[in-house]
């Protein structure tokens, strides 16, 4: 019995260093496509998979250490991932809402 | 034999949610145009931070009798005085956040590349969104 109980820890001991390995792997993969994306918003979602993918990298090293200290981390990455999506969305978009506004004004004028 | 039962569903959701992250960063990086990765990153992020958030919870929750005494185990009380009862707590918000606040930007990105006419895979069948815009609206 004891013996299966500590078979099933090492378990899941096992799937966390994997999955470390490829978390890891993602986040590199995030980083290619940060460094070439060819347009802005290319680089606003890789930068959100990569704050998706250091959550899930806490979420790991949670299980692993045994300690619950990094865990507060998770609510304000995801928060601020979000809120970076949105900042960069309005960026871009912006100037042609605008655009089109000022044309819809100015129509009745012609 | 519970214990069992809750690391064999722990492997099992974290495996589920280590999948689709993985899967969600090689579509990021290997789709032909900004709207596929866009469509890769957003689903898959979204169920994979929430399998391994599921696993996690199951793993808090499975209390073994070694690990009531302090300093000894996930499940009891750490150092920094988090419990494991505020981990889940924050768990199951992160996922409900997640659920609700990724369709959210993925849509309003998505929306600002293709206003500012983001380059589109020569194999795009069709563009309704710029069909029913031609004339001048947003």
């Amino acid at each position: 019995m004891s013996i299966a109980i500590v078979w099933s820890q090492h378990l899941v001991s096992w799937t966390v260093d994997i999955g470390i390995v490829a978390i890891v792997v993602g986040m590199l993969l995030c980083v290619a496509r940060l460094w070439r994306g060819p347009h802005i918003a290319d680089r606003a979602m890789a930068l959100d998979t990569l704050g998706i993918h250091t959550i899930g990298l806490i979420i790991l090293f949670t299980l692993r250490i045994g300690s619950l200290v990094l865990f507060d981390g998770i609510l304000v990455l995801s928060l601020l991932g979000f809120a970076g999506t949105l900042a960069v969305a309005q960026y871009v978009a912006r100037p042609h809402i605008r655009a089109a506004a000022a044309d819809v004004q100015k129509d009745p004028d012609d | 034999m519970i214990h069992i039962i809750l690391d064999i569903l722990t492997v099992l959701a974290l495996l589920f949610g280590l999948f689709f992250m993985f899967i969600g960063a090689l579509g990021l990086w290997r789709l032909p145009d900004f709207y596929n990765r866009m469509h890769a990153a957003t689903k898959c992020i979204t169920l994979g931070i929430s399998g391994m958030l599921i696993g996690t919870v199951v793993h808090l929750a499975n209390v073994r009798p070694a690990a009531i005494e302090p300093h000894s185990g996930v499940a009891a009380k750490t150092q920094a005085g988090t419990s494991a009862v505020g981990a889940i707590t924050k768990a199951i918000l992160v996922i409900i956040f997640q659920v609700v606040a990724a369709p959210v930007g993925a849509h309003m990105l998505s929306r600002a590349a293709h206003l500012d006419r983001a380059a589109q895979w020569e194999g795009t069948l069709s563009d309704e969104l710029a069909e029913d815009s031609a004339g001048g609206g947003v």
